[in-house]
């Protein structure tokens, strides 16, 4: 009885080490400071996103796709452009690369509203042009900060 | 069973129950076996207590937690002979190995159309 | 006549199980990303799935046992139940992440809430597989997947650099801007091989070839199903790469929803060939969840040693059916959360790589035992590939997961 009880804390312990572990490794990469690789990860989003949104509207106007179609899916990258903004919002970044955040945060709003626009049948066309018109700067953000992480 | 000798671990343990009517009864999760040089087959257990047994402590008491101690052990003179599965003398019903008496049938069996095909 | 049928429908069936949201997203956006460098990982990772997808269905039709029954008599209950729980998890996960696409595919086509539109797939599910043969299934699924073939002819339309696209059938590293794209290469590389030899397709073709009374002299016809059905799901899978390189990495979009990969066909094809695309998916998703759901309950069944098996009355294997109802429902409510499909079949798919060492070892072993296989042994082609397999995917389960962390989920 008392080696297999043994076992058995032993066993219990191991596990619940391994768990608390991840725990706190989950939890500390949630809340410490973006570095710049990450930020371009975000910013490599939005930039896609904006470049879909353009051909969207573009394949729209030449009758390749369905409007049940462009309205759904506008609205799923709609979502994603809205999270993503959400997440540059509250959260930090290194000093370093407090320019970049604040470019960032900007950026992401205008892709916010160009997508807002996107679904509204009078504003489409002038919204289209404006997210594509967002995915050079963005680029150029990205790249910059990919230079940063390389450092 | 008219077999002398047999390789346990290859031939009994983890092999595929059926009954006499060839249905399906589950897996030889342990073997009782007796005697001290000249080892004997006395039978074959089957259940969650028996192969949770061959679990690691945290892991076999999880087990028996969710999946329950139950432990149906069957005599080795109800043994017909041995192929590459099991086969029984007797109907799984006799051993309490039949599924369509558990909680399962009991679901499944309100459906529409469980009966047919 | 008779045969040529049953190939051409076991060819669908073989093609159908290789399409799903993961790996259709993850080609394109690695086509997006790299060009078309991941070519060669196509090749590579088909060879392997007919390796020991002809392995599966060969020892099933020999020995009459499905994997699962191999995996607890060569490695024993502990060991077996482990890969198990882990098949278990791959699958729900799997399943799960198809719902969500079949869920988000039901959207793009006919709008509505997307929660509402994951219910109306889970009764879809729960109703044709239930009601359904296992052989009506896999022909309805296998017929209509093959709507997804517009990818394929979308690809041939699109301008494309056809002496860049044979280069990258060779292994090659692409030209990359800094040196963390390398790692995120390497991770598409695992990740794409990974969910071209996802373990279901092996487990779900082995226990199709039960349900369909395969006995020795249907070796041949294995192969030949393995072989050709398997070479045109390669064919689709580098079609979609190629839409990814030569459609998408122009415009700087990289695909991370389904929807965005219609586009390509959408601009080809115009209408109809979204339409054609959007329905493509549905199948391939819808097949991809009913193929995980029944994996995960045929695999329970024959490690449990339950009874098993479509071809009875429900009531009669009723264990059986009450796990690929309860895997359906559980994934179902997975996705309920709120989760990104695409970001559910991506863990699922690392996860699987660290497992698939673990499915195809016990398989190998037991096609390589001429006690049990007698004249359909291994021969030596089928032997040294399956060691290089299992050594290459031991090498990619290592890998997989510091990769996954460092690259933040494949995107730098």
């Amino acid at each position: 009885m008392r080696t297999r009880d043994r076992n058995f804390w032993i066993q219990t312990a191991v596990i619940a080490a391994v768990i608390a572990s991840l725990v706190a490794v989950f939890a500390y990469s949630e809340t410490k400071p973006l570095k710049a690789d990450e930020l371009a990860v975000q910013i490599a989003d939005l930039r896609s996103l904006c470049s879909s949104g353009k051909k969207m509207f573009e394949q729209k106007a030449s009758g390749e796709l369905t409007d049940a179609f462009f309205a759904n899916q506008i609205e799923l990258m709609h979502d994603n452009v809205t999270s993503l903004r959400e997440d540059l919002d509250t959260s930090n970044a290194e000093p370093n690369l407090r320019n970049a955040l604040g470019r960032s945060r900007e950026l992401a709003a205008r892709v916010d509203v160009a997508f807002y626009r996107l679904s509204e049948n009078g504003l489409s066309e002038q919204a289209a042009v404006e997210a594509g018109g967002l995915v050079e700067p963005l680029k150029q953000l990205e790249d910059q900060l990919k230079q940063e992480a390389e450092k | 069973m008219s077999r002398h000798y047999l390789d346990l671990s290859r031939e009994l343990l983890d092999r595929q129950i059926v009954d006499s009517n060839h249905m399906l009864c589950g897996k030889v999760d342990d073997i009782e076996i007796e005697g001290k040089e000249a080892l004997r087959v006395v039978a074959i257990l089957v259940g969650n207590r028996a192969a949770s047994g061959r679990l690691p402590e945290l892991a076999k008491r999880v087990s028996r937690g969710l999946f329950g101690s139950q432990l149906i052990r069957i005599p080795w003179k109800e043994v017909d002979v041995i192929t590459h599965q099991v086969k029984l003398k007797s109907p799984a019903a006799e051993f309490g190995l039949d599924e369509r008496k558990g909680f399962a049938f009991k679901i499944v069996s309100l459906l529409p159309g469980s009966w047919k095909k | 006549m008779k045969k040529a049928l049953e190939i051409f429908l076991g060819i669908l069936t073989a093609m159908g199980g290789f399409v799903e949201i993961g790996e259709l997203v993850f080609s394109v956006d690695g086509g997006a990303k790299f060009g078309y460098s991941l070519l060669w990982v196509v090749i590579v990772g088909t060879v392997g799935i007919m390796t020991y997808g002809e392995m599966s269905g060969r020892i099933a039709a020999v020995t009459s046992q499905p994997v699962f029954f191999l995996i607890r008599q060569r490695a024993g209950y502990a060991a077996g139940l482990t890969t198990l729980l882990a098949a278990l998890a791959v699958s729900l996960l799997t399943c799960a992440a198809e719902i969500g696409g079949v869920a988000i595919i039901l959207k793009l086509l006919f709008g509505g809430n997307y929660f509402l539109l994951v219910i109306i797939a889970l009764v879809f599910f729960l109703t044709v597989v239930w009601f359904l043969s296992f052989q009506a299934i896999e022909r309805v699924f296998g017929l209509l997947g093959l709507l997804i073939l517009v990818f394929v002819a979308a690809a041939f339309y699109l301008d494309n650099n056809w002496s860049q696209i044979a280069s990258g059938f060779v292994p090659n590293l692409p030209a990359v801007e800094t040196s963390k794209d390398y790692l995120v290469y390497f991770y598409f590389v695992v990740a794409l091989l990974s969910s071209l030899m996802l373990p279901y397709e092996t487990y779900f073709y082995a226990a199709g070839a039960l349900e369909d009374g395969w006995n020795p002299s249907d070796v041949n016809l294995n192969r030949v199903i393995v072989i050709i059905g398997f070479a045109f799901g390669a064919l689709l899978a580098v079609a979609l790469v190629v839409v990814g390189a030569s459609y998408f990495k122009p415009m700087l979009i990289e695909p991370q929803l389904p929807g965005t990969v219609a586009l390509a066909p959408a601009s080809v094809f115009g209408k109809v060939g979204l339409i054609l695309g959007l329905l493509g998916m549905f199948f391939a998703f819808g097949g991809a969840a009913i193929e995980n759901a029944l994996s995960g309950a045929y695999n329970t069944a024959h490690f449990l040693g339950w009874t098993w098996g479509k071809f009875r009355p429900p009531k009669d294997a009723p264990r059986f059916h009450l796990a690929w109802i309860l895997i359906f429902l559980i994934a179902t409510l997975v996705i309920l959360t709120g989760v990104d499909p695409v970001q559910v079949v991506e863990y699922s798919v690392i996860f699987s790589v660290v497992i698939l060492p673990l499915t195809y070892a016990p398989m190998l072993s037991v096609a390589n035992d001429p006690d049990e296989m007698g004249p359909h042994v291994n021969g030596i082609l089928a032997k040294s590939l399956g060691w290089f397999y299992l050594i290459l995917l031991s090498i990619a389960a290592v890998a997989a997961l510091p990769l996954l962390v460092i690259t933040n989920g494949g995107k730098g």
